[in-house]
């Protein structure tokens, strides 16, 4: 088992605030807090699917096997896919406790006139 | 080039400035706007309407526009088409301030036909085929951006501009439509795919995840997620490096 910030007897647990939409093996999340869109691909959607703060790290491989059909392939260990996913899913602040890293910040354009009135401001083009 | 005061109206509680091009220009907004028009020295312009045609060095006529910012928001040989089109930004600009639904307001381009509309992520000065769309009773409708609740989009209460005053007529107010679809024309500078599988014909190769996080981000909701899920789902998103088939795409989402 590759070393990670995670040991075996972890149970990581997804961020809850998130709206999903799921697509032939990818998945679009918004995480609701920092307004945040993320696309996970294969494994890493698969894993995030999979925390629920039940799971322990060690169950998620055999668990990937099971229940998405993956398997080590072409010298990708399914461990080593397990952690490298959780490190990221952590590093973008989707698994609770870990944080938010990505967070959207929005800029205060709003500028005033003399008497305190807002003036709008064209946005910028996007 | 622009007359050199702008005219401030105070609307949705902010104050914003629009210069004209022209001291007749400049006139007929201040007919429009009248009730709304509030007197400041320290207003910038955030919009810019020109309603007069002028001609180039080169000969090339310059046609009546509304801009927000540097942004191009309506261009038309008919100077009226420009100022219905201000009626509806300014519509807009105000009830994103004091919104009447809590539903995403995303800024796409708004195609529309018969109580339906598509969405367009294009650059806004990309002018698509026209002809091609008009001669299909289809046409763009300016506005400041596009609230949509579900899968309908919403109409911004409208002002109570002065359409008499300036001896013009009022636009066609705009009712609620049914959000059939979101077309992209991505520039041909960034074709490719990142996801390895081939393009197909006429599209980018994106797949529906690709798709559904390109305008996911375009508002940051849950409720426009699902929008644009949902869309994807029913094969109502097109994503394409080509004019003419953003234009395709477009007719075959507002079919007759």
């Amino acid at each position: 088992m590759p070393e990670s910030a995670y040991a075996l007897t972890d149970r990581p647990r997804a961020v809850d605030d998130v709206e999903i939409a799921a697509f032939d093996g990818e998945i679009v999340v918004f995480h609701v807090g920092p307004s945040v869109v993320h696309k996970l691909p294969g494994a890493i959607g698969a894993v995030w699917l999979m925390c629920d703060g039940e799971t322990t790290v060690a169950e998620l491989s055999p668990q990937l096997t099971e229940l998405f059909g993956l398997a080590d392939d072409d010298g990708t260990d399914l461990d080593q896919t397990v952690h490298s996913a959780l490190t990221q899913l952590a590093r973008n602040g989707l698994l609770a406790g870990q944080g938010v890293v990505a967070t959207r910040v929005e800029d205060d354009v709003a500028t005033r006139a003399s008497d305190g009135s807002e003036i709008f401001v064209a946005p910028p083009d996007p | 080039m622009w007359v050199a005061e702008p005219i401030v109206v105070r609307l949705g509680g902010r104050l914003i400035g629009i210069r004209a091009d022209t001291g007749d220009t400049a006139d007929t907004l201040r007919q429009l706007l009248g009730r709304y028009l509030e007197y400041h020295d320290d207003v910038s312009a955030a919009v810019s309407v020109r309603c007069a045609t002028t001609s180039t060095a080169r000969g090339r006529a310059s046609v009546p526009q509304l801009l927000l910012g540097n942004r191009l928001i309506a261009r038309s040989r008919n100077a009226v088409d420009v100022l219905h089109a201000l009626d509806r930004l300014l519509a807009g600009i105000a009830a994103e301030a004091e919104p009447v639904i809590a539903a995403p307001r995303v800024m796409l381009r708004m195609i529309a036909k018969n109580g339906r509309a598509v969405l367009l992520d294009a650059p806004p000065a990309a002018m698509l085929g026209v002809g091609q769309l008009n001669r299909g009773g289809v046409r763009e409708i300016a506005r400041y951006g596009t609230v949509v609740d579900g899968t309908t989009v919403q109409p911004d209460p409208e002002l109570d501009l002065d359409w008499a005053a300036a001896g013009l007529g009022a636009p066609t107010p705009l009712g609620p439509m049914t959000l059939v679809g979101l077309v992209a024309l991505e520039p041909s500078s960034s074709a490719g795919s990142s996801t390895g599988r081939p393009p197909q014909t006429g599209d980018t190769g994106e797949t529906p995840a690709d798709r559904t996080s390109r305008f996911a981000v375009r508002h940051p909701s849950p409720e426009w997620l699902r929008t644009v899920a949902h869309l994807e789902s029913s094969s109502r998103i097109a994503v394409t490096h080509e004019k003419a088939a953003a234009v395709d795409a477009i007719v075959g989402l507002l079919p007759s």
